[in-house]
């Protein structure tokens, strides 16, 4: 007969030195539910817990352990979440016994690190906040670092930018930006470094803030749930200043709507965050109450409603990973936005750069699609257009502007000869730090390479069917291309991309095949950056074989 | 006496006296073809060819229409030149026409063609110069610089 | 590439020469004698007898980027100061020239760049100033003092630098088979804008034919210099003494990294071209504006991968 689960699990605790079974498991809904009691040499008295195991154990679900440790005396602890369960880092086993026995003992491991030892952490975590909706949908709150330092008890009101409507999980949910901060007679006192892109977002929104210098939290680690917690934190000016807005509100035939209300305070490394009460416009959590023949506003009992918020500066945007700051913080033009040129631009978007201008005369159509980071559902639009918008979509920090094509049409060409437009052109370039020339145009190859140039220019191509990538840096771009794909480079300039009806042939080569030579060529020159070595030019050589390799020759 | 090839842009300095010694030599086999092997030096820029000398063939056949030379003997003469001071080189061939003209025939040519082409022959340009005579004396003379299956005429540098 | 590495390099050296500019090479001899003259008039006695330094009085010129070179070697008693001196032969270029060229202050250098002629050309030449370490030595020494403008660039630790000149076009003097090594270095550096000074390539050419055996056709003598180069040039101890001041450590003038980037440059070089061999071409170009000339300019030819222009007449030939 097969032993149940039950009696395994109960048999391997019992069989734990430091574990006594109080209460024995009993199925309880999908739970296998009991309590222990833990008890070793150095713990003056034994610690209880209630035990819930879940049917999916010793699998994880959800990224979360499937066996909990309850105690809901142990708040005040690190560690423990706000039902009592203790957070234990545990490691992974598929074998049930094992398993139990991993994660008892990494209980306790919590125990004597925390609740013996009260080891503080360095590393900060934020307080912990109960997710609530306002009227069946979830708010969120964005916000970056800001250049202005808050005083206790500072109050005014928040700017906001809406910036979509989505889902979360079985709900709909409200996201906003934090555009500015500005004090209660309307002066800005602080703005959000967002791209001009959401700055200009017509939609606007507003909300209240207050500054309460420490965190509103119990035990460290909980945000505060009731209002009545903030009597001692919120003074009296502040409340008669929420009176008045609720007012106004309701002139104004706002009632029922949502405000939300901020409350910042400090948090380790010089920075402040923000969390976001959801207020209705009609039932603020005030009241006036009758003192000493005087109307006072105070604060009423109630639930507080908490919302989302979260910090989105830059350093935590592109805290996973990012290009050098050699790249990011210079002023890139990108001429040419074809399959190479687009894919330099995104990817020089989700590496963090902050200025990029782009330059292309092209339209988009939809045959570009398949292998440029443009979308079909855009249509015919102009590349230019469209790529910028997709890369302010893609970053908040990101000033992304088009140039005229002009300079590099006409003005290049036509006027290569006249001294003045050759200096307008070359003034026009040095303006930035660094081009990435992706046009595949010789004639304009050999016009910026003649230039005088106190910038970097970067010029990138392919051959046929993406066999090699050629990357070449000023001043030695000309001759070193043409001479690649002329004399070096074994180009199958027969075998190209001529479609029915098309003027114009192209070579072939999918978005795989482009992408994986122009990342490589990119994280090359990322290093070349950030270790600031010689730019020496390189061709990147692929095969088509299995097991092939890539092999990046630096000339 | 200085000659200049226009095609090559190369030039050819020979003494009167060497040239007169030639044609000496021409005209005592009158009224048959007679000739020889043309030796010198190159200036370091290879721009400028000197002649300096004569070898002349020991074994030879000669009719006023034909000459065939030989370098048996004399096998060992074009290394005592080559050891000089400065080294001297075979750089190419003379013969004369008998009354004749100082065009060179399609033989004439040929036997450039096999001179480059021998592999003991490391120069790529030799010289030919034919010299016209008469029973006494020197008609007139030219000389020409093979390249590439042609031959390309010097002209007296002004 | 249809002809060999060899061939190749020596057309590179071919139309690379100068004879090309014969014309242009006039002009400049004739703005440098006018200079010297004008610097003769002026300081008389206070200067000993110029005399052209720089690569083309070293044969190691190259017609695609050259200027001329002239050093004049002040009398120990003509200035107080080495500065003085600078400035003096500046002020009276500036007066003399200041009209019709652009005179700069370079690092130990005047420079006089004059405006283009009718034909578009632009004619350099620089004026090396120096001065006799002990009055009346440099007959017997050729040791000058050059004075180092610091504000030139960055801040120079030293305000003067020793050098003979003399000593050092003597040691590159014979030496055929360093200079074309040379030559094409001083190719690659200006077709591929590396910022390696002339003078360090030079000597450590020349070292390399001094520590090993370098021997074979063009492009293995090149060939074993730039493994040279690669191998020796990040080493500790490794030193380019001036021929001119064995004081002056020439290698010193590079920082390490500098060092590892010219011995990586080398490596990949030596890499690509035995991956491909044209990319030598690009690398080592021919010059293009003399390669038409040079087709059947080359002079009176020697046959490839001859040693020398020996040659024995085939056995029988026969003429018409």
């Amino acid at each position: 007969m097969r032993v149940s689960r039950k009696n395994i699990i109960t048999k391997c605790i019992e069989g734990l030195s430091f574990v006594n079974l109080v209460s024995s498991f009993e199925q309880v809904d999908i739970f296998l539910k009991g309590k222990i009691e833990i008890a070793f040499d150095g713990l003056d008295t034994p610690l209880l817990f209630t035990v819930e195991i879940l049917p999916q154990y010793p699998f994880k679900s959800y990224n979360e352990e499937t066996i909990k440790f309850i105690n809901q005396d142990l708040l005040a602890y690190k560690h423990v979440m706000g039902n009592g369960t203790i957070c234990i880092h545990t490691s992974h086993s598929i074998h049930l016994k094992e398993k139990l026995n991993i994660d008892f003992n990494s209980l306790k491991n919590w125990i004597v690190k925390y609740y013996i030892n009260k080891e503080e952490d360095n590393h900060y975590e934020h307080l912990i906040v109960p997710q609530h909706c306002f009227k069946n949908n979830k708010y969120t709150f964005t916000f970056t670092n800001v250049d202005y330092e808050f005083k206790k008890h500072d109050y005014g009101f928040v700017n906001l930018k809406f910036l979509n409507n989505g889902v979360l999980g079985d709900m709909s949910v409200t996201n906003f930006l934090t555009d500015s901060f500005v004090n209660s007679s309307g002066k800005e006192l602080a703005s959000c470094k967002w791209s001009l892109f959401y700055k200009s977002n017509p939609q606007k929104y507003h909300g209240i803030y207050i500054f309460v210098e420490s965190p509103p939290a119990f035990h460290d680690r909980f945000v505060l749930l009731n209002w009545e917690n903030f009597v001692d934190v919120f003074k009296l000016d502040f409340l008669k200043f929420l009176h008045h807005c609720e007012k106004d509100y309701i002139n104004k035939k706002l009632k029922g709507q949502v405000i939300p209300l901020y409350i910042g305070y400090n948090i380790p490394n010089s920075e402040i965050h923000w969390q976001v009460a959801l207020l209705e416009v009609g039932k603020f959590p005030i009241e006036g109450v009758k003192e000493h023949k005087k109307w006072i506003t105070e604060l009423t009992h109630g639930q507080i409603t908490w919302a989302i918020s979260h910090n989105v500066s830059y350093s935590y945007f592109f805290g996973r990973g990012a290009f050098s700051e050699n790249i990011t913080k210079k002023k890139i033009l990108i001429i040419g936005i074809g399959a190479i040129g687009s894919i330099v631009a995104r990817t020089l978007v989700k590496s963090g750069s902050l200025k990029i201008d782009l330059c292309d005369y092209d339209i988009k159509e939809p045959e570009n699609v398949c292998r440029a980071e443009f979308q079909f559902a855009n249509g015919l639009t102009d590349k230019v257009d469209e790529l910028k918008s997709l890369l302010s979509l893609t970053s908040p920090f990101v000033e992304v502007r088009s140039v005229n094509q002009i300079y590099f049409e006409s003005i290049s060409k036509a006027l290569f000869n006249d001294p003045n437009a050759r200096k307008e052109l070359e003034e026009f370039i040095n303006s930035y730090d660094t081009i990435f020339d992706c046009t595949t145009d010789n004639d304009l190859m050999h016009v910026i390479n003649q230039l005088k140039l106190s910038c970097d220019v970067i010029n990138l191509s392919i051959t046929n069917k993406a066999q090699e990538l050629v990357c070449a840096f000023y001043p030695n771009i000309y001759g070193f291309v043409t001479h690649q794909f002329e004399k070096v480079l074994k180009q199958d300039t027969e075998d190209m991309y001529n479609p029915t009806g098309c003027w114009s042939p192209t070579f072939k080569a999918s978005y795989n095949d482009i992408n994986l030579l122009v990342q490589y060529a990119l994280k090359h020159i990322n290093l070349l950056y950030q270790k600031d070595l010689p730019k020496n030019n390189f061709v990147i050589e692929t095969g088509s074989e299995i097991a092939f390799k890539l092999k990046l020759k630096e000339f | 006496m200085k000659y200049t090839n226009t095609y090559k842009k190369v030039e050819l300095i020979i003494s009167e006296d060497l040239l007169k010694r030639l044609s000496s030599y021409g005209i005592e086999q009158f009224s048959n073809e007679f000739g020889g092997f043309l030796m010198g030096y190159y200036s370091n820029n290879f721009k400028t060819l000197t002649i300096t000398d004569t070898v002349l063939p020991k074994v030879y056949q000669g009719t006023p229409y034909l000459f065939q030379r030989s370098i048996k003997g004399i096998g060992g003469t074009f290394e005592v030149y080559y050891k000089k001071q400065p080294n001297q080189y075979y750089i190419g061939e003379w013969h004369t026409h008998p009354n004749g003209s100082t065009a060179y025939s399609h033989t004439d040519k040929q036997a450039m063609v096999n001179i480059t082409q021998c592999a003991t022959v490391n120069i790529t340009n030799p010289i030919l110069l034919i010299i016209s005579i008469n029973a006494s004396e020197i008609n007139g003379f030219q000389f020409y610089l093979y390249d590439n299956n042609e031959l390309f005429p010097f002209v007296e540098s002004t | 590439m249809n002809i060999t590495k060899s061939e190749h390099l020596e057309n590179v050296l071919q139309t690379h020469r100068m004879t090309h500019i014969e014309d242009l090479l006039k002009k400049y001899r004739e703005k440098r004698q006018d200079i010297k003259e004008a610097i003769e008039a002026e300081y008389s006695s206070d200067i000993y007898n110029p005399l052209n330094s720089g690569s083309y009085a070293k044969h190691t010129a190259i017609n695609s980027k050259f200027d001329l070179d002239v050093m004049i070697p002040f009398k120990r008693d003509a200035f107080m100061t080495l500065e003085e001196m600078f400035n003096d032969i500046f002020d009276f270029l500036q007066e003399k020239y200041g009209s019709v060229a652009e005179v700069i202050k370079q690092k130990v250098s005047i420079g006089i760049e004059f405006y283009a002629d009718d034909n578009g050309d632009i004619i350099s030449i620089d004026i090396v100033p120096g001065r006799e370490l002990n009055t009346g030595q440099y007959e017997d020494d050729h040791k000058l003092n050059l004075y180092v403008n610091s504000n030139y660039g960055e801040l120079e630790a030293q305000s003067y630098i020793q050098t003979n000149i003399h000593a050092q076009i003597d040691h590159i003097k014979s030496k055929d088979n360093e200079r074309k090594i040379i030559r094409l270095f001083k190719v690659w550096k200006t077709t591929n804008n590396e910022n390696y000074k002339s003078f360090l390539l030079e000597l450590i050419t020349i070292k390399a034919f001094d520590k090993e055996n370098i021997k074979g056709n063009l492009w293995e003598k090149l060939k074993a210099v730039m493994e040279y180069i690669r191998d020796h040039i990040t080493k500790d101890n490794f030193t380019l003494k001036d021929p001119g001041n064995g004081g002056n450590d020439i290698a010193d003038t590079l920082e390490d990294y500098e060092k590892r980037n010219l011995s990586n440059k080398m490596k990949n070089m030596l890499e690509r071209i035995e991956d491909n061999e044209d990319n030598l071409k690009h690398y080592f170009p021919t010059n293009p504006d003399f390669e038409d000339e040079d087709k059947n300019g080359n002079g009176y030819g020697k046959k490839s991968g001859a040693a020398s222009l020996f040659s024995r007449p085939p056995k029988n030939e026969r003429f018409g």
